[in-house]
């Protein structure tokens, strides 16, 4: 286990001997053996890039998350969930920070990415929910099953109140519907209007109630936790989150810019979830500084002229990486493609929240409101494609690879429009791979590399036509 | 220079020698369990047709699903790329290339330089394969060859509405015991992979010049399905198997020219 936690950054031998048995106690609630802890040391070594301390520090602090809430069931007061489709967990945030007894986390993230990504433990509890109450075809989204299937199994204390989101798609709240029904779970429901206004990209009017339903969520949180958020309480959380934003965009640009790319795809995802899952109070500071170092060796990187790619790879956008299954993003790599950047990560959003003395009217739930209001991913049609020309074409992208994970109804009705649209709009190649980002029993890892192989061999030939048309 | 495309895909293993005046020889076999041996197996047959042994091949491009177990080629690409340059070669005019083998099936769209412009593929599911019209076949206790013929003399096919193979068996059986024609039967299976695959194919947009690849393209019954279903004539090329060994063949010629380029220099 010493030599995981040190892959996982643990670099202080006292901080680890105190840490121990903290850290036992949580391993085998988790059920995490010891064939577990072998095969994960493996994957970190041929999937992760362990040799950057950045990354390590990042990863410690996702362990340490998963640690935390392995325990918070004995070690803290009121749990908070937030859950998908939700890409912010500043009221969880400012709810930790208003009472640092509450446990505010993300668990379907940590336990899909460290859990599962690592040390591939979700199984059991997948099918947990599909005996239960989803069948057992591939019709529902794994982080749903996640979601209800933890429960059932007992990986996921109950809640005092989970974080219910009507904002984009109607599997992920029905799933919560689920559990209010059978595990008498309570829901703070918040739901936004879906105007899809082709002239504006977010109405006065959907501003204003998903404004509304923020403030009237945060005034539930307050009733659960026993103590008031202030509206201070949740500018920290929202500065903190543009630190965040600020770091990552940084790590992102320096990957557009570059080339060979710096880092892996799958360095930056670990990155920008930081952002959508708000860390434990404690990990705060820690986070920030893993950030630091992390934009310091890829930087580093740049000027040594090295990357995670190949010098002279076509430059390809996805989706995103998958959570759970860190060897897609590897294989990619090894096909000879590069990756930049991903759709989730590569918006100039850090500007979208001020200082308290750069506005007039510092009303944080509005400023929250339009944060997410005006992420082109859930948004109408044409402002993400609109968004996805402007990257392509500013940064000189050479292809697009979506891993649409096909049970999300919300993501496959986007998906086939999207590709025509970047193929007319920009004439590379574009392909759209089925799998599942959140389960990776839903696909064979053969079928994928068949799929990958022949994109960037369709990329290469392409890029080279354009590099001769310039030359 | 001799090159040599092989093509190792699930079903069959193929052979195409090419030099610099044309195709030498070619060879197919049953790929069976052990891939590394037949590669070597279908190779060495190709090399005896031709006159011409191992010493005598300058460059070798694997593909299939079983490439990566071509230990002795130079390099390998996907069958993708190599549809869609056999078939440019065969039919200049080709502008979409759909391909059924015996456990996947894909369609591309080629560039005018013979190219991948896109593609799509199935191969999670057997409905749409050469396998689906095994095991109807196996199923109604025909051999194949009557199989694949009888569709043509049926005026009605029947509906199957099932997408999956395993349903598909039981309500063929059942369409059997309703006594329903034998023809129409085998037409509506060979109606309803069709649809399969033009269903999928659609999504890369409506093509005039298709040629259609892979074991199942000998099938007069698919041909006649496609037929219907595309609205157009497909093109069928003298040996639609071989097609992905000859583009993995030509691809290779371009590549040892580029390599004998480059050790020019």
């Amino acid at each position: 286990m010493k030599e995981l936690l040190e892959l996982c950054g643990y670099e202080d031998a006292a901080e680890l001997a105190t840490q121990m048995p903290r850290i036992r106690k949580a391993f085998a609630k988790l059920d995490i053996t010891d064939d577990d802890i072998a095969a994960a040391k493996k994957r970190l070594k041929t999937d992760y890039e362990i040799d950057l301390r950045g990354f390590r520090k990042l990863l410690n602090i996702y362990v340490k998350e998963m640690i935390n809430f392995a325990l918070c069931e004995e070690e803290k007061g009121k749990r908070i969930y937030n859950t998908l489709p939700s890409l912010s967990s500043a009221l969880g945030a400012a709810a930790a920070i208003a009472d640092e007894t509450v446990y505010a986390g993300f668990p379907t993230i940590i336990m899909l990415l460290i859990y599962h990504g690592i040390f591939k433990k979700m199984g059991p509890h997948w099918e947990a929910a599909e005996q239960e109450s989803m069948g057992t075809t591939e019709g529902h989204c794994g982080c749903n099953l996640c979601k209800i299937g933890a429960q059932l199994t007992g990986l996921f204390p109950k809640p005092d109140a989970q974080i219910q989101w009507g904002i984009y798609c109607d599997d992920a709240p029905k799933a919560d519907e689920y559990l209010e029904n059978t595990q008498d779970m309570k829901l703070i429901t918040i739901n936004r209007i879906l105007d899809e206004n082709k002239g504006e990209t977010v109405t006065p009017r959907a501003k204003k109630y998903f404004t509304e339903q923020l403030r009237k969520a945060m005034s539930e949180v307050s009733e659960v936790i026993g103590k008031k958020i202030t509206d201070e309480h949740l500018w920290q959380a929202l500065l903190e989150t543009r630190q965040m934003m600020q770091q990552t965009e940084q790590l992102v640009l320096t990957c557009l810019h570059a080339d060979p790319v710096p880092l892996s795809v799958n360095t930056v995802f670990y990155v920008f979830v930081f952002y959508a899952c708000n860390p434990s109070r404690e990990n705060v500071q820690p986070l920030q500084e893993a950030m630091t170092i992390l934009n310091e060796e890829a930087k580093e990187r740049v000027a040594r002229g090295e990357g995670y790619y190949e010098k002279g790879a076509p430059r390809v956008a996805m989706h995103l990486p998958s959570f759970v299954d860190a060897s897609i993003a590897t294989l990619i790599k090894d096909m000879g493609l590069a990756v930049p950047c991903m759709e989730l990560m590569w918006y100039e959003r850090g500007e979208m929240i001020p200082d308290l003395g750069e506005t007039e009217n510092p009303d944080p739930y509005s400023i929250l409101a339009m944060g997410m209001l005006s992420y082109p991913f859930i948004g109408p049609f044409a402002m993400r494609l609109e968004a996805m020309v402007a990257t392509f074409e500013k940064y000189n992208l050479d292809g697009f690879l979506g891993l649409f994970p096909f049970s999300c109804r919300a993501m496959t009705a986007d998906t086939m429009v999207l590709k025509h649209g970047i193929q007319q709009k920009l004439d590379v190649p574009v392909v759209m791979i089925e799998g599942d980002v959140y389960d990776d029993r839903k696909y064979p890892l053969e079928s994928i590399r068949t799929r990958i192989e022949s994109f960037a061999e369709m990329c290469k030939i392409s890029k080279d036509t354009r590099d001769q048309k310039v030359a | 220079m001799v090159v040599a495309g092989i093509d190792i895909g699930a079903a069959t293993a193929k052979a195409v020698l090419l030099n610099s005046k044309g195709i030498l020889s070619k060879a197919i076999y049953q790929t069976g369990p052990d891939v590394v041996k037949i590669a070597k197996k279908v190779t060495e047959s190709a090399l005896t047709r031709a006159n011409l042994n191992w010493d005598d091949l300058g460059y070798v491009l694997a593909t299939g699903y079983g490439r990566i177990s071509v230990s002795f080629a130079n390099s390998s690409l996907t069958e993708i790329s190599c549809h869609a340059r056999g078939a440019k070669w065969l039919s200049p005019e080709v502008e979409m290339v759909i391909d059924i083998g015996g456990q996947d099936s894909k369609a591309i769209v080629v560039s005018p330089k013979g190219g991948v412009s896109d593609f799509v593929m199935n191969d999670k599911c057997a409905a749409g394969t050469g396998r689906f019209l095994e095991v109807m076949a196996n199923v109604l206790e025909m051999s194949l060859e009557d199989f694949c013929t009888l569709a043509l003399k049926s005026r009605s096919p029947c509906q199957i509405s099932s997408v999956c193979t395993i349903f598909a068996e039981s309500e063929v059986i059942s369409l059997r015991a309703q006594r329903k024609p034998i023809e129409d039967i085998v037409a509506g299976i060979h109606k309803a992979s069709a649809k399969r695959v033009c269903t999928m194919a659609s999504r890369l947009g409506k093509y005039r010049n298709i040629v259609f690849t892979g074991g199942v393209a000998k099938n007069k019954g698919m041909i006649k399905a496609l037929e219907n279903e595309l609205g157009v004539t497909p093109i069928i090329p003298e040996e639609p198997q071989l097609v992905g060994a000859l583009g993995a063949a030509l691809l290779a010629r371009e590549m040892a020219g580029k390599t004998a380029s480059a050790a020019n220099r």
